[in-house]
């Protein structure tokens, strides 16, 4: 215990009412931890436990070519294998980087000339995968339905036969090219994570499938063809399955572009049926060729 | 108790001894443990947190629809521009085509012409569809006038924009350097007579803002009765608002004074708002830029969205976000307001396309500054009183032809562009026992085409068409509220003073506070404050007053529908008939140029018979023609303003003196 030592000199004895000061100390140790769990505690595990606030907003993406020049418009070409006396073939040479026609997948005509809604109702789906291992999660997918449009008609405005009728597709801006389908043309996806991403890329993967509503079949296509069938060994070409796309935030713009394989690309007389930046040929418009990776056995 | 003592009596040390009181110091030690920790639960409130997050956000996204209201009827000519440039050919070679005046066909208020059947455009086409019979407007038509065009470049320019500072402006021009600060200024003096008694009435060249009984202070008037108006010590009240015929009711307001007591100094004699003493502030706001350019936002076509004129309407929405924290308007505030700005693009179509090469060559005399623009540089200005001494007349904009009579002042808001990043608003009253602003007149942007206003100087035989598109580029988006409620607050007792409050008992003199919104300390001395609580978002007083809209991934979202219009400057409401005469075969070439013009009505030769000796056909271009006089008549509209040739009516024309004409089969 410490105290204070007060001196009283005898001379100050006499003097009445002289009085010293006692001091009366008290040290407090805290009872409990309330005050820091209510203060602090509770605060900092509220604010743990709260989910950060992910940010949804999309934005829309415009297709570009290989120099990431946004596109206007750009044609998708569908080939399948039909069955010939001595197997399966593709219903085009495979050096025709071009569509088959609806009659090679069981459209009549008539289906044609009165648009029936087995014909209208088929389309293609583009299912887009955050990546390419068997780990991958389904992100996005669009549906392109049936066009009759210039292509599949006559100078006459007449649709063309079934066997002349291509299965293609045209996919446009909707501000430049309003007379086209926009369905599909652009991607929408969060702005958040393409910002993020390391040079403001974002990397999916497409996979093609013609979803045919006459056969009730749904069939694979890969941008780059099967030269034979028969031999296909399904680990060499997987690298095939999926087209690799990606999106980008370009100084401002967001955009995407596919970007095929050596084996996927058309560019400069590739294997692949993926051009983005036609110089002569078939069409002057970007084009996605994409074939039917097994026949349909048994159809 | 650690510490053990034997005590031994004091008999037992010695046979003499005796027992004596032993004391033993024994300590009294306290430890102690802190209780154990009980389970410790909460419950996080969703709501709370919500409205917690919500509170704390900045963030604005804003997205929606753009209906555009716009037609073509101040178009350069009545031609069709044909490209006949020879394949692989690097030199342009466009011509043109004239329309006359009954192919000319107005189409959902589009002025322009059916494509003839068999067309270049459809035969490259090689189809039977394209351009066929197709409706094509005069330039500028659809693709540089509406918000969506398909030629890839944007016709407006879209940008968010905050109130941020003032400004002062000269509304009638006087040689005092009297200006808008110093209150609305009067421009038109006239009696008022009610219960025949005679009231005074003046005229201010903008809204004044105000109601009846509102009491008001003039200044600079002239007191015709040797200061027995007490003009500088005393205020007036509002007798009522219009004249006579209770016309004009916004810019006319009657003072109970005998109209031969009182007179008015033009530009010179000014009035101000009076509320508890306190009088008003007169001044412009400007806004600047949160957002730059295109690449700040994506527009496309709104799906199958068009108006009642067939015109599609655009979708819109701001790639980026717009953060205001740290912002504060021109009153110092937090902000509460933000704009939609839309400005006219120069840029509205390729500088290599046919149409801006064409009108680029038939521009190519001009000075230098303009003969590469399609659109003039935009001018700003106020609907003010139609007044030649009048400044900012969005409609007397080019009203100064030479010798012409009356002539406006040019004096604008001039150099305006989308690229700018501050622009000037609108006129507003502030006053400080309201704590709000009033606005006065919005704000209009003046464009024209540079072939138009330019007319005159490109071809010696025309006359310039000055006549151009006005439109309101700033459209308020409320994305908080002040309450309806004024507070008052003692800094020695009350907390969270706002930093933008006012003394109420004397001047401020503080500058205007920055940054993030702060409160007032305690003080010694009394100060008492006076302000508006910004109401949080999704608080609705009992007025009514305050903001809803959705907060999602950490942003505020602001759906904005918005009308734009795009006005004629001085649509002519008055019709009549012109007659030229003509020689032929002299003037052979004009008299063709004259039927060409879109205005042309007919023709006749007067007392043909007597002249040229026949009632057979005759054909007056033939070089061997008699001389014959020829009246043309044309149709010719006027407006309000003197403004140089007009091509088309406005819509408050009847039209029924006018001959209608029906498709043809061809189309």
């Amino acid at each position: 215990m410490t105290v204070n030592k007060y001196k009283i000199p005898i001379r100050d004895i006499n003097i009445s009412g002289s009085s010293i000061n006692l001091n009366l100390n008290l040290d407090f140790s805290p009872v409990d931890n309330t005050e820091l769990i209510k203060t602090k505690l509770i605060d900092d595990e509220k604010e743990k436990s709260i989910n950060p606030i992910i940010d949804y907003k999309k934005v829309r993406f415009f297709p570009s070519d290989n120099n990431w020049d946004i596109i206007r418009k750009f044609k998708i070409n569908m080939n399948f294998f039909t069955e010939k006396s001595n197997g399966y073939f593709y219903s085009n040479p495979p050096s025709y980087n071009g569509a088959s026609a609806y009659g090679d997948i069981g459209f009549r005509f008539d289906d044609l000339f009165c648009r029936t809604d087995r014909l209208m109702s088929s389309f293609i789906r583009f299912n887009y995968y955050d990546s390419t291992d068997s780990t991958s999660n389904l992100i996005y997918s669009t549906n392109i339905y049936t066009q009759i449009l210039n292509d599949q008609k006559n100078d006459y405005g007449f649709v063309l036969s079934k066997n002349e009728c291509p299965v293609s597709f045209i996919l446009g801006d909707s501000t430049l090219e309003p007379d086209t389908v926009h369905e599909g043309f652009y991607f929408y996806w969060f702005q958040d994570l393409v910002d993020n991403s390391p040079n403001k890329e974002y990397v999916v993967y497409l996979e093609v499938t013609y979803q045919n509503a006459e056969s009730g079949q749904s069939t694979l296509h890969y941008s780059r063809k099967t030269v034979n069938y028969n031999t296909i060994n399904f680990n060499q070409i997987n690298d095939n399955r999926l087209l690799k796309v990606v999106l980008k935030n370009d100084d401002g713009i967001y955009k995407y572009r596919f970007e095929p394989n050596s084996q996927q690309t058309a560019f400069n007389g590739g294997p692949g049926g993926i051009n983005l930046n036609p110089q002569s040929g078939l069409s002057d418009l970007p084009y996605l060729t994409f074939w039917q990776i097994e026949p349909n056995i048994g159809n | 108790m650690e510490e053990k003592y034997k005590v031994l009596l004091n008999k037992e040390k010695s046979v003499k001894s005796v027992n004596k009181t032993s004391h033993v110091p024994v300590n009294l030690q306290n430890s102690s443990n802190l209780l154990p920790l009980s389970d410790e639960q909460t419950v996080v409130n969703s709501y709370e947190q919500f409205e917690k997050e919500r509170r704390e956000c900045n963030t604005y996204r804003f997205y929606g629809i753009l209906n555009t209201m716009a037609s073509n009827g101040l178009y350069n000519e009545n031609i069709r521009i044909i490209d006949e440039t020879l394949p692989n050919s690097n030199t342009p070679n466009i011509t043109s085509n004239i329309i006359s005046a009954n192919s000319i066909f107005v189409n959902d208020g589009w002025y322009g012409y059916f494509e003839p059947p068999d067309t270049d455009e459809a035969q490259i086409q090689n189809d039977n569809e394209s351009s066929r019979c197709q409706f094509k407007t005069f330039d500028p038509g659809y693709e540089r006038l509406l918000m969506i065009d398909d030629d890839g470049k944007q016709n407006y320019l879209l940008k968010i924009t905050y109130p941020f500072d003032t400004r002062d402006i000269n509304l009638v021009e006087n040689n005092n350097g009297t200006s808008l600060k110093d209150g609305l200024q009067i421009i038109e003096k006239g009696e008022v007579s009610i219960n025949n008694r005679k009231y005074v009435y003046f005229k201010t060249p903008i809204n004044h803002g105000l109601n009846n009984e509102d009491e008001i202070k003039l200044y600079n008037f002239i007191d015709n009765t040797n200061n027995g108006l007490y003009l500088s010590e005393r205020t007036f009240a509002v007798t009522k608002l219009g004249d006579e015929k209770n016309n004009n009711l916004s810019r006319i307001f009657v003072i109970d004074v005998n109209p031969s007591d009182i007179d008015f100094n033009l530009g010179v004699s000014t009035i101000k708002r009076v509320i508890d003493d306190v009088e008003s502030e007169y001044y412009v706001r400007r806004l600047k830029c949160l957002t730059q350019s295109e690449k700040d936002y994506d527009i496309y076509p709104a799906s199958y969205g068009v108006n009642y004129f067939d015109d599609r309407e655009a979708g819109f929405y701001f790639k980026k976000d717009v953060d205001v924290e740290g912002l504060r308007d021109n009153l110092g505030r937090p902000l509460s307001e933000l704009f939609l700005t839309i400005v006219k693009n120069d840029n509205d179509s390729n500088y290599s396309s046919v149409s801006n090469v064409f009108w680029r060559d038939k521009q190519k005399n001009l000075p230098s500054k303009i003969k590469n623009r399609f659109w003039t540089r935009i001018v700003g200005g106020y609907e003010t009183e139609q007044n030649v001494n009048v400044n900012y007349n969005i409609r007397a904009v080019g009203s100064n032809y030479p010798n012409g009579d009356p002539n406006y002042p040019q004096n604008y808001y001039e150099n305006l562009d989308e690229s700018n990043e501050i622009f000037d608003n609108d006129i507003v009253e502030y006053n400080e026992t309201l704590l709000s602003e009033i606005v006065l007149e919005q704000l209009y942007h003046r464009i024209n085409t540079v072939y138009r206003d330019n007319l005159n100087l490109i071809d010696s035989n025309k006359k310039d068409k000055r006549e151009g598109y006005i439109y309101n580029p700033h459209s308020p988006i409320k994305i908080r509220e002040f309450s309806n409620y004024i507070e008052e607050g003692d800094t020695q007792n009350t907390l969270n003073i706002p930093d933008y409050s006012h003394l109420k008992f004397s001047a401020q003199t503080e500058s205007l506070p920055t940054g993030v919104l702060r409160t007032r300390e305690l003080t010694k001395v009394s100060k008492v404050y006076r302000w508006r609580d910004l109401l949080e978002i999704g608080f609705i007083d009992g007025n009514g007053g305050g903001v809803e809209y959705p907060f999602e991934s950490g942003a505020h979202y602001i759906y904005i529908d918005k009308n734009f219009y795009l006005f004629r400057q001085d649509p002519p409401c008055y019709v009549d008939f012109t007659v030229q005469d003509v020689t032929l075969p002299a003037e052979k070439d004009k008299f063709l140029t004259l039927l060409g013009e879109p205005t042309f009505y007919d023709y006749n030769v007067e007392d043909i018979i007597s002249i040229l000796g026949t009632n057979a056909p005759v054909n007056l271009l033939d070089p061997n023609l008699q001389t014959t006089s020829v009246d043309i008549r044309f149709i010719t509209y006027s407006g309000e303003y003197e403004l140089g040739e007009r091509d088309t009516p406005g819509g408050c024309v009847d039209y029924s003196s006018l001959q209608k004409q029906s498709i043809t089969d061809d189309c």
